[in-house]
């Protein structure tokens, strides 16, 4: 059984949660990246940030954050990451994804991860997004770390993030956090 | 797999499986055995059930082909159980396949008739064409016109709020204050202040009406043209969570007794 640990200075959660933030308002989702990061450098625990290099430069500038927290912070692009650029290729970004986390779970090291998820307008993403998160929701569960998935709520239709709040065991929103009513429920081969 | 729609036909009925099974000259084990999917009725069989429970035989070969191809996705009929079950709820359903959207509006309609309540079906004319053709071999003419009343979703939009508030406060009126009613909606778009708003505050006179009656109301959306904003602004809004497979609480409903919505991770360090 996973151990509980502090998502935030008031929630415990699993050491294993799989979280998906909806955000609307950019300065909110700084906040709410600053939040996280807070809590994880309290924690002990090297976060890892898929982000945009601006975005987590400015969290980390509005934080103050010590020469020394800032070893604990390991930055990769986003747009490189999900290859914003190209095919949504599922298999390519679980294996990158394993890249970055593997060195963490050869040392035994305790991290978080937060990753602003990305993609160009491509035919099938409902699909593609829906295997993808399915596939890191398994892995979560079973190597045992916390995962923010932030997804631009104005770019996401109501098809993906219903996929999404089957795949993630907890939503948030700018103003919200909650236990998804749809994780775990029977997932269902609704594929054509 | 279970043969929800004949289940249906047979509740409607007011049969037991023994009662449809010795009217059909089979065994009731074999009956059951049809209704629960593990046997497949040979075409006299097939033509008397259908004989017995007043459809067109030929529905039982269409429905197999058609769930043959979907039926298998639904998780144990829990959407035909939530909509037996309950009577006074709301429900927001984002539907990806229009194959079970139609089933799912067919089952809302058919559990409802069986619980003699007053069923409005507010959709776009074409829907309401499908729906009214796939309930004809299910239903008696007098119950089509009794029980089911379908609304054209564009006349509805064309028309005054303050006339359509009256008709619906006249339709409400019109009941015996016991029976419930159904409400099925579909929409193409999500608003905040849409027609529904605007009836409501024309609907005044009939909040004692409204508040006095069983109504189960279900709102329906293209789940691929609504945007995760409104859907969220929505989830806050409706109790209930319908998706074209299962049916659960809305995480997000503001005035649930045991609601359990924490702040986000920023407004959480304000606390």
């Amino acid at each position: 059984m996973s151990k509980t640990i502090p998502l935030t200075r008031y929630i415990e959660v699993s050491s294993s949660s799989h979280i998906v933030y909806f955000f609307e308002n950019e300065r909110i989702y700084l906040e709410n990246l600053m939040a996280y990061i807070k809590t994880g450098l309290e924690q002990g625990q090297h976060l890892i940030i898929i982000e945009q290099a601006e975005v987590l430069n400015k969290a980390l500038q509005k934080m103050n954050v010590s020469e020394a927290g800032k070893k604990y912070i390991h930055h990769y692009d986003n747009s490189s990451f999900y290859r914003s650029y190209g095919d949504f290729n599922i298999e390519s970004i679980l294996n990158h994804a394993m890249d970055l986390i593997q060195p963490f779970l050869d040392e035994d090291v305790d991290f978080r991860t937060w990753s602003h998820v990305k993609w160009k307008d491509q035919k099938d993403i409902a699909n593609k997004l829906d295997q993808y998160e399915g596939l890191a929701d398994g892995c979560i569960g079973e190597v045992g770390y916390m995962c923010v998935c932030a997804y631009d709520a104005t770019n996401v239709s109501a098809e993906i993030q219903t996929n999404l709040m089957r795949s993630h065991e907890y939503i948030m929103t700018d103003e919200e956090f909650v236990h998804s009513s749809l994780y775990n429920k029977k997932r269902i081969q609704s594929k054509k | 797999m279970k043969r929800e729609w004949l289940i249906q036909f047979r509740v409607t009925k007011k049969l037991t499986q023994a009662q449809v099974a010795n009217f059909a000259f089979i065994d009731r084990g074999y009956y059951s055995q049809i209704e629960t999917g593990k046997r497949n009725p040979s075409h006299t069989v097939a033509t008397n059930i259908a004989k017995v429970l007043d459809f067109d035989p030929i529905l039982f070969f269409q429905n197999d082909t058609n769930e043959s191809s979907f039926q298998s996705n639904l998780s144990n009929g829990e959407i035909p159980e939530f909509f037996r079950n309950n009577e006074f709820s709301e429900v927001l359903y984002l539907y990806n396949n229009f194959k079970l959207y139609y089933q799912h509006v067919i089952s809302f309609i058919l559990t409802g008739v069986q619980k003699s309540s007053f069923c409005i079906v507010i959709d776009y004319f074409m829907n309401l064409n499908h729906i009214r053709q796939s309930l004809q071999p299910i239903l008696k003419d007098k119950e089509l016109e009794n029980f089911i009343c379908f609304i054209d979703m564009e006349e509805l939009m064309n028309d005054e709020p303050e006339h359509l508030a009256k008709y619906f406060h006249e339709l409400l009126w019109k009941m015996k204050p016991e029976r419930s009613i159904r409400i099925w909606l579909n929409e193409k778009q999500y608003c905040d202040n849409d027609w529904l708003c605007n009836i409501q505050k024309h609907m005044k006179d009939s909040k004692n009406l409204l508040e006095m009656k069983k109504i189960l109301f279900v709102r329906s959306y293209n789940a691929s043209l609504v945007s995760a904003v409104s859907h969220i602004k929505m989830m806050r809004k409706y109790p209930y969570l319908m998706t074209d497979f299962e049916i659960a609480d809305s995480p997000f409903y503001q005035f649930s007794n045991s609601s359990n919505i924490l702040p986000s991770f920023d407004l959480q360090e304000e606390v």
